[in-house]
This record gives structure tokens, C-alpha cells and sequence, in this order.
């Protein structure tokens, strides 16, 4: 069994070195995907810090943030599907790439924003923007990717992501840093 | 808590982040599997289009469990509780997955079954046996 499933990780590898566009959305999902799970673990503190800058002690309402988060979120994926009636792959492309500009954008205006209200806006954007990015890249990812090879590729398309967050939080600093997550494309 | 000792509070975090990257992987890939096994391509439904509903239905049930949380927070006091609640979702889910989705395996095995003789079958199920042993996709 071992032989086998270690024959699948080198198939699935292979297809992925293969394929540019595979890598691509690889690179992509690792960074994008990457920099959505640092901000959910930040965006409680970063709302936190920026309440204490504006000198009010009072409790922050987190399930309240956190619905509008999915209001957002929801709106990004609403979007995506009204956007066009037919999602070609450069249609969706271009989703995708704007997505990453619109995310990448707004966390970085996230770590520059004082204002408390900006900053709840900005954070609102980044959902929307992963509101759309999760249909786009799914629908990428269905296009490119054979059948036969899905299962195996998408699960060690998983891997780099979690070496990446595992390896930014081993960097932890005050504040989360958005600047990687420009390269993408 | 249910539970003081850090090992198994340990135990519960390296779980619950190996089922979160299974959930996103292999949901995914059952529903093109799915979608294609269905037929679905000829017809009016996109992918694209059943990608954009599931993340917008994710979106709220989120917000929907979000609220369920924070009122069994209140009204059962405790923390306890909402993972309680999502330990009766994901068995729940996990029982409609077992009855419902039909493998890929199953479903070949059956369509050589029907095209095959019987004895065909006798012959080779020593290699069937070790295919079921193989990893699934």
C-alpha cells in the first residue's frame, strides 16, 4: 500500500510540474489561501489594537464582525455568479485576478489604515474578495485538472499551503504581512 | 472544557486541521467526479454556477451557525456547547455521505460485474481484494 499511494504522490507531482497552469493555480491558492487564513487568525486583533488606538475600551461585538464578514463574503460570491450567465476560462481568470489585486490591495491598506471604521471596510473588501475567489479557483482548478489525477493533485496542492501559514506564524510579528502575496500570477 | 489535558486538546486541533484540508479537497473533487458522472455537462447547469451557489449556502449557513452559536452560548451557558452542536452536524453528515455517495470503485466494479461473466469475476478477486486496499482517491 505504501508503494502505491507513494506512486500516486509522484504521479500527481509530476502532473502538477507538468502543467503550468496547475502550478499557477497552485502558487495562487498557496498564497491567496495562505494569506486568508493569517487574516482570520489576525483580523480579532488588529480590530482589537485599533479600538485601543482610538482610545475606547469598550468590547468589541465579534459576532456581529463576523456576520457582516459573511455578508460580505456572500455578496463576493453573489457576484461571481451574476458577473457573467457563462464562465469561460478567461472570464474566470480575469475574476481571479482581480480578486487577488482587490485582496492584495485592501490587506495592505489594512496594515497602513489607522482609522477603526476604514479598517472594518478594508477587512470587508478582503472577505468579498474571498467571497469571490473560492468559486473562480474552484471552477479553474475543475477545468484544468483531469479527472483521473483530482483527487491526489488537489490534496497535495493543500500541502504547500499549510507549510506557508505554518511558516509565517513561525514569523509572527505585530500585524500581518501581505507583501508575499503579491506575486502571485 | 471536556477535557484539562493539553495532549488531547492537542490531539482534537490536529483533527479538526487534518478534516478541514480533507473537506476542502475531497468534497470538490466528489462533486466534479459527480457532476460529470450525472451527465450534468449537457445540460443548463455550469459548474461554474454550482461553484458560485455553494460558497454563497456556505456563506449562510455560516452566518445561520454563527447565530445558533452564540444563542446556545446564552442559553445553555458555556463554551462547550457549539462544539457539542457541530459534533452532531458532522456525524450527521458524515451518515449521509456513507448512504448517499456512490465510490467511484463501487460503481466500476458493478459496471463489470453486469458486462462480465461470473466466472470472470471468480478469477480475479484476488486483485480485487487488493485493489480495495489501494488508497482512494
Amino acid at each position: 500500500m505504501n508503494r502505491t499511494s507513494l506512486g500516486d504522490i509522484k504521479s500527481a507531482l509530476s502532473t502538477i510540474m507538468g502543467n503550468k497552469q496547475i502550478l499557477a493555480l497552485g502558487i495562487t491558492s498557496c498564497f491567496f489561501e495562505g494569506a486568508m487564513y493569517l487574516f482570520i487568525f489576525f483580523w480579532s486583533a488588529a480590530l482589537k489594537s485599533a479600538r485601543a488606538r482610538s482610545g475606547s475600551d469598550e468590547e468589541l461585538p465579534y459576532g456581529l464582525i463576523f456576520s457582516s464578514f459573511m455578508c460580505a463574503m456572500m455578496a463576493g460570491s453573489a457576484f461571481f455568479s451574476l458577473s457573467t450567465p457563462t464562465h469561460t476560462r478567461e472570464s474566470t481568470t480575469f475574476v481571479l485576478m482581480a480578486v487577488t489585486l482587490v485582496a492584495s490591495a485592501c490587506l495592505s491598506g489594512a496594515v497602513l489604515l489607522e482609522n477603526e471604521s476604514l479598517l472594518f471596510w478594508a477587512m470587508c473588501a478582503v472577505e468579498a474578495a474571498i467571497g469571490a475567489y473560492f468559486p473562480s479557483m474552484s471552477f479553474l482548478k475543475s477545468e484544468v485538472v483531469e479527472d483521473g489525477v483530482r483527487g491526489r493533485v488537489y490534496s497535495i496542492l493543500r500541502f504547500p499551503l499549510n507549510v506557508f501559514v505554518v511558516l509565517v506564524h513561525s514569523l509572527d510579528q505585530e500585524g500581518e504581512s501581505s507583501t508575499g502575496f503579491l506575486l502571485n500570477f | 472544557m471536556l477535557s484539562d489535558n493539553l495532549g488531547v486538546l492537542f490531539a482534537g486541533r490536529l483533527a479538526g486541521g487534518v478534516s478541514t484540508t480533507l473537506l476542502f479537497s475531497v468534497f470538490e473533487a466528489w462533486m466534479i467526479t459527480e457532476y460529470h458522472r450525472r451527465g450534468l455537462a449537457t445540460s443548463d447547469l455550469r459548474l461554474s454556477t454550482v461553484f458560485g451557489y455553494m460558497t454563497t449556502l456556505s456563506c449562510i449557513v455560516a452566518i445561520m451557525s454563527g447565530v445558533v452559536g452564540d444563542v446556545l452560548v446564552a442559553t445553555l451557558g458555556g463554551r462547550v456547547w457549539p462544539f457539542l452542536a457541530s459534533i452532531v452536524c458532522s456525524v450527521s453528515a458524515a451518515y449521509l455521505i456513507v448512504k448517499t455517495w456512490v465510490s467511484v470503485r463501487e460503481e466500476k466494479e458493478r459496471e463489470r460485474d453486469n458486462a462480465q461473466s461470473q466466472g470472470w469475476h471468480d478469477t480475479n478477486i484476488g486483485s480485487s481484494r487488493s485493489r480495495t486496499t489501494a488508497p482512494s482517491q
